[in-house]
């Protein structure tokens, strides 16, 4: 089975077994703010659309063998509408980078069953997404859901040397973000084997605060990492094309600064706009309950994750 | 017998990569329609419009439902 311009597009877990949906995507750059978006996109033409194909992991770590994709070059994390976004759109900006955003098939892998072949079949994932979409492509991003910060100790196994990063922002701004419009993570039950433990009586606001608090907890389990990069969301964009890229040893030519500059300037996730500070918005909003869970679940967890930026 | 012969014509698809190239130059749902069918009986096989029609519309469903 030839794979070779093709893209696994979607896992699905029947008990052990993994069904991988591929999609036709030679000449498609991945280039919107997230996968799922550059699927769509790949899906409105009925060619791709109508013929796909179906493997299981054997065969898509077979593929990758024959055809190993671009080495990963760095790993983000995040707590989730913290600037991520951003920090992807700058990545991918240079015509040398590749950026795999919050890939379903990936999220698939590390949710999956235990399995001895877990970090061949990651490895394998990353390694089928992340094929380079043009000749120019040398290095490969890839940015991570939300809760995959939990499988950061199988993802480091599979990837020992590659470094990484972890964004947070002021947890009232993140709240008060997900109160207007709530990440599935963050939505009792919303994500398949809802991996947060929850009492059954906190308010949603109380839930999302426990969310995001075991989201930061899991990355600062690992903050004496030396391939670890912390990274506050006051400090973008700049950090990128400064701290970030000397952190990962990213040669960036100006052309490529000059790109990642220009991604800096518009929207992240609607990147046809221009981008507006929306900080002083969101704190101008927040309400007693955002303030007292964040206080509670968050604030002191803000204070260690702006510790561990400062110590490196 | 209309879908042994779409199901045969699709296995030949995944299995070719002209015939992809051929099918992905296409500019919309009319025209693969249309070149399927035309491909197809170039191959003895007799797919009809409504063949493909009604696969496409299963594809969207599926996909759309995904998360259901």
């Amino acid at each position: 089975m030839d794979l070779s311009r093709w893209s696994p597009i979607r896992l699905t877990w029947n008990g052990d077994r993994a069904v991988i949906d591929w999609c036709h995507t030679e000449g498609i750059a991945f280039d919107d703010p997230f996968f799922s978006q550059t699927v769509d996109r790949c899906l409105s033409h009925p060619f791709r659309l109508l013929f796909r194909q179906e493997t299981g992991l054997d065969a898509l770590c077979l593929a990758v063998e024959a055809r190993p994709g671009l080495a990963p070059a760095g790993f983000v994390f995040h707590m989730s509408r913290c600037g991520s976004t951003l920090v992807a759109q700058m990545l991918g900006a240079p015509s040398q980078h590749l950026v795999v955003s919050e890939a379903a098939p990936l999220e698939a892998v590390l949710g999956g069953p235990e399995h001895e072949e877990k970090l061949r079949w990651l490895r394998g994932m990353v390694g089928a997404l992340g094929q380079p979409r043009d000749d120019r492509q040398r290095r490969l991003f890839v940015k991570f859901d939300a809760w995959s910060v939990l499988d950061l100790p199988v993802i480091r196994r599979a990837f020992p040397d590659v470094p990484w990063l972890f964004l947070y922002r002021d947890p009232v701004e993140v709240l008060v973000s997900h109160g207007r419009r709530p990440g599935a993570h963050v939505l009792r039950g919303a994500l398949p084997g809802d991996r947060f433990a929850s009492a059954p009586d906190l308010s949603p606001v109380e839930y999302a605060a426990q969310v995001l608090a075991s989201i930061c907890e899991a990355a600062l389990g690992h903050r004496d990492d030396p391939l670890a990069t912390f990274v506050d969301y006051a400090d973008l964009p700049g950090f990128v094309t400064s701290d970030l890229a000397r952190a990962w040893s990213l040669v960036i030519d100006d052309e490529g600064r000059d790109r990642m500059t220009a991604a800096a300037l518009a929207d992240a996730k609607n990147p046809c706009l221009a981008f507006e500070p929306d900080s002083a918005a969101k704190q101008g909003t927040v309400t007693d309950e955002i303030r007292a869970a964040a206080d509670r679940w968050l604030v002191p967890l803000h204070a260690r994750l702006r510790q561990a930026s400062a110590s490196v | 017998v209309a879908a042994e012969a779409w199901v045969a014509f699709r296995r030949d698809v995944l299995a070719d990569r002209g015939l992809q190239e051929q099918l992905l130059a296409t500019s919309g749902r009319t025209e693969l329609v249309a070149l399927v069918v035309r491909l197809a009986g170039q191959r003895g096989l007799a797919v009809k419009p409504d063949d493909v029609e009604h696969a496409l519309a299963e594809a969207k469903q599926a996909w759309r439902g995904r998360w259901i």
